[in-house]
């Protein structure tokens, strides 16, 4: 009894715990709405055309003839066997398809997520260091820009001023036709790259990595900037940083060290929630940049009602979202324990 | 103690040297151009044969060329590489350049040899024997035999997916036998003249090679997966054809190399890679076409991209007829439209040209119900032209003359095709002109597709594209308008009409083409006169490409009307030295 106690006062496993569950809760809720969409997925799969003898033979092996709850039985069956089951639109398993493509968006949300992280400290310790000065009001501007124009529109632009007028970056893919590949071992073509030594791919997939990082992390950053300069401005209007003032210590060390901490907690919150859902906004970026990815394989799995690819693709995501989480809250923890021993 | 402001300038000048730096950096990777890593020079060799096609006019080169000859063409999704699975656009021209077929067509819609050197038909039509040339090569190395042809037959109709269709209702697998290894007998259920096209559609798979690749245990019995995984996996091809499988990028693209011992021929400044990329995305297209990393688009383009583009300098548009034909399917079984007076005055209603002039400029008007690029297409002797005065007098004649607003008509259009709408708007002000009240409602495909399904929820109108399988007039007239197609997205009319039924299946089963032909235009005319749809295009394809650099025959009209030899990439040429020009 005391060894169970003892373990859910452990925050992290609590967590995994918890994680399990919202998982289990998520592939039922999404394993059940993608059934309830109209369209015969059998049919759709094999085209008009095909004999229905054979439309049938794809019902049952996707086991579409049973009741959904069966349906369900089989797929977690598959999943303990490490299966998602086939999907309908590459033939193959879509455990198999996610390997494929997620590294490619993993690679495209790394780069994404660290330049948002810097870009939004530096926009908004910038903007909160002086608020309402002409550089103030200028980030202010900017944010209202990049919060109002979705990520997609970013692509478009930034490809059209970089790729099509300048010329300076590549327009589509992860790596130019005219160099060789690195042989794949993690699927991040940068690091595979570096692994295998081969610096002109290396350089050139960092060029292609550029303009759709970017496109996505626009929004997120004058999101965040806007946030973190908005606590900034709270806390330097605290009593205590008055009493800091008051005892002599300089204004940046208060900035830097008093005051940026405790404004940081809300951002981190906000910018593991935006890390995370770059994922799903990452769909009409990858499409206008033929970027092969996990969202545009999602999206394309949802037109075509590949049952088992929805529900794989949903799951990749969910689980994204609570390791996003749990860094975030860990990093928090560290920032300010109160909030650990609260939870305990 | 550390003084407080000596660390802040310390801490500065690190920050002002890592920025130098990643700026430093960056520079470096935004300025620098990667050389290429791989150089390629081919050599082609002249490959005698006997064929000539009206596509080809010069013989092989055997000279090396300087540059490699780089084709890239962008396509609605990256292709299936199973000649079993595939049969959409994108793979279906994979197949078509990878793999060799019996037969060949040509430009008129007939066909000629091909793998196959001749071929000779029972009388009763039920025994095709095809003679094979010798010395044909997999790209494995082995020779092509009837076994290999025999084989994909096999294999084709037992995994029933991607063009089986066309073979599965007409071959008997069982009385089918190999006579030797150059002569394969293919033994029909009944007889069905254009068999001939159906060939066309047998992509052969070297047989050795895709045993060797089975799984077991498989859907397919003994035969595991057919070698299924192994083929979609893009490790190699198991083709003849002028091209090989070179790199399978999977959801971005596929390339292709030429394979140097081809038997047939190539244009002689066919291209040595080809690139199939599988985006549609405008403003990449525009992009791509405009830094001249793009040589042919998708048929997908909004028509105010394809404007953008025929102004770059060196890009032109092809506009390639093709026998899809795109219907205003009129529901025959549900009032008002079971009424032929009802359905003749929307047909006399309607604006033909306004919905070319403004909606589609780049489509040719339909006048019957196939496209008049197949064999056996009828021309109407009076085509149908808008006259709305005729229209409310053939309205009058209706038994629902009197109580049309009780009759609202339902007219379906497909969301995924945003233009589509601006035609049911035009029809229904059209209607409003003759006392119709027209409902235009935007569908999802899939709901069209499972509301199609059943009569009770079809609607009075739904406008499709559809294309045939092979060109002749049967192929539409049997995807259309039989019974059998009842309950598919191929047919709202709800004809079931067996007088109808048994016409074209007596055109299916004529082996003499001219009386077949003479029987599609009376199916055709009967057809007519039911006023069962409104026909309104016929397609006209359109692509932008670099006419500077690239000689593209199906731009000038010389093509195959079947879906996929629009790029048979080696009567295809290009000039990497005016591509270099424009690039200055």
């Amino acid at each position: 009894m005391i060894k169970i106690r003892n373990i859910l006062n452990n925050i992290l496993l609590r967590r995994v715990l918890y994680s399990i569950l919202v998982l289990i809760g998520l592939s039922m809720l999404i394993f059940t709405l993608a059934r309830l969409l109209p369209g015969d997925p059998a049919r759709l799969a094999l085209g008009p055309r095909a004999p229905e003898e054979v439309v049938q033979k794809y019902r049952e092996m996707l086991h579409l003839d049973k009741p959904i709850y069966i349906q369900y039985f089989y797929w977690l069956n598959d999943v303990f066997h490490l299966s998602l089951g086939q999907s309908l639109v590459t033939f193959r398993d879509v455990s198999d398809d996610i390997a494929e493509f997620l590294p490619a968006t993993i690679e495209l949300i790394l780069l994404a997520g660290i330049i948002l992280v810097i870009g939004a400290f530096i926009l908004g310790v910038i903007s909160g260091r002086k608020p309402g000065s002409i550089v103030d009001n200028f980030m202010r501007m900017f944010a209202y820009i990049g919060i109002s124009i979705p990520a997609f529109v970013w692509a478009i632009i930034f490809q059209l001023i970089f790729a099509y007028w300048f010329n300076i970056f590549p327009a589509v893919g992860r790596i130019s036709d005219n160099i060789t590949p690195p042989p794949r071992i993690t699927g991040l073509m940068t690091v595979d790259s570096m692994l295998s030594g081969n610096i002109l791919a290396f350089i050139d997939s960092i060029k292609h990595l550029i303009l759709p990082a970017l496109a996505l992390a626009i929004g997120p950053i004058a999101q965040d900037a806007r946030i973190l300069r908005a606590n900034l401005v709270e806390n330097i209007g605290k009593d205590y940083v008055l009493n800091l003032k008051s005892h002599g210590i300089s204004e940046r060390i208060i900035y830097f060290k008093y005051a940026l901490k405790p404004s940081m907690i809300p951002v981190i919150t906000v910018m593991g929630l935006d890390i995370a859902s770059l994922i799903g906004n990452a769909f009409l970026v990858e499409v206008i940049f033929n970027w092969p990815g996990l969202s545009r394989y999602g999206i394309t799995a949802m037109l075509r009602k590949d049952l088992n690819a929805i529900v794989g693709v949903t799951l990749v995501v969910g689980v994204i979202f609570i390791i996003a989480n749990l860094i975030v809250d860990l990093i928090i923890y560290s920032l300010d324990p109160r909030i650990k021993y609260r939870e305990r | 103690m550390l003084d407080i402001r000596s660390v802040s300038k310390t801490m500065i000048t690190i920050i002002i040297i890592i920025i130098v730096v990643i700026g430093g950096i960056a520079a470096y990777i935004i300025t620098t151009t990667p050389s290429p890593t791989t150089t390629t020079t081919i050599t082609t060799k002249t490959t005698p044969t006997t064929i000539t096609t009206t596509t080809a006019t010069t013989p092989t080169l055997t000279t090396t060329t300087p540059m490699e000859r780089l084709l890239r063409v962008s396509f609605a999704n990256v292709p299936y590489l199973d000649p079993a699975v595939g049969s959409d656009e994108a793979s279906t021209v994979y197949l078509v350049n990878v793999y060799d077929t019996l037969v060949y067509p040509l430009s008129n819609g007939t066909v000629i040899p091909n793998v196959a050197e001749k071929w000779i038909v029972s009388n009763d039509g039920l025994i095709w024997t095809f003679y094979l040339r010798k010395g044909v090569k997999f790209h494995s190395g082995r020779e092509l035999t009837a076994y290999d042809v025999d084989f994909s037959l096999r294999r084709l109709i037992t995994i029933g997916e991607g063009y089986a269709y066309l073979l599965t209702p007409y071959v008997d697998l069982n009385k089918t036998k190999v006579v030797d290894n150059y002569t394969i007998q293919i033994v029909l259920k009944k007889a069905f003249g254009p068999f001939i096209y159906a060939p066309l559609r047998l992509y052969i798979v070297d047989s050795e090679l895709v045993k060797s690749h089975i799984k077991k245990p498989g859907p397919y019995g003994e035969w595991g997966d057919f070698g299924k995984d192994w083929l979609m996996s893009g490790e190699i091809d198991a083709g003849s054809g002028p091209y090989m499988l070179a790199e399978y990028k999977r959801g971005e693209s596929v390339t292709l190399r030429r394979f140097a011992q081809y038997w047939g021929q190539y244009a002689p400044n066919a291209p040595d890679k080809v690139v199939m990329l599988g985006t549609t995305e405008p403003s990449t297209i525009r992009t791509l076409i405009s830094r001249r990393e793009l040589e042919i688009t998708d048929q997908w383009q909004p028509l105010e991209n394809i404007d953008a583009m025929s102004k770059i300098k060196g890009v032109a548009i092809a506009k390639v007829a093709m026998p899809y034909e795109f219907y205003l399917m009129i529901n025959n079984k549900k009032p008002p439209t079971d009424d032929l007076h009802v359905r003749k005055a929307m047909a006399l209603a309607f604006d033909y040209d306004s919905a070319i002039k403004d909606i589609n400029p780049y489509e040719r008007r339909a006048l019957g119900p196939v496209p008049s690029t197949l064999i056996g297409y009828w021309q109407p002797d009076k085509p149908i032209t808008r006259n709305v005065t005729a229209a409310i007098e053939e309205l009058k004649k209706s038994k629902y003359w009197g109580q049309l607003d009780k009759y609202p008509i339902e007219y379906w259009w497909v969301a995924e095709v945003p233009w589509e709408e601006r035609v049911g708007l035009l029809f229904k002000v059209n209607m409003e002109e003759i006392g119709l009240k027209v409902n235009v409602v935007k569908k999802p495909w899939l709901s069209v597709v499972e509301s199609l399904s059943k009569l009770d929820t079809s609607p009075h109108i739904v406008s499709i594209f559809v294309a045939t399988d092979y060109p002749e007039a049967g192929s539409m007239l049997s995807n259309r308008y039989h019974s059998r197609v009842q309950g598919t997205w191929q047919q709202n009319e709800w004809l079931n009409d067996t007088k109808l039924d048994t016409m074209i299946e007596d055109a299916l089963s004529t082996l003499d083409l001219n009386t077949r032909i003479k029987k599609y235009q009376d199916v055709e005319k009967y057809i007519f006169n039911l006023y069962p749809s409104i026909y309104v295009y016929e397609h006209v394809i359109v692509r932008a490409y670099q006419a500077y650099y690239v000689d593209f025959p199906a731009a000038k009209g010389n093509v195959p009307p079947i879906l996929g030899y629009e790029f048979d990439f080696r009567w295809i040429q290009v000039y990497p030295e005016k591509r270099a020009e424009l690039l200055g």
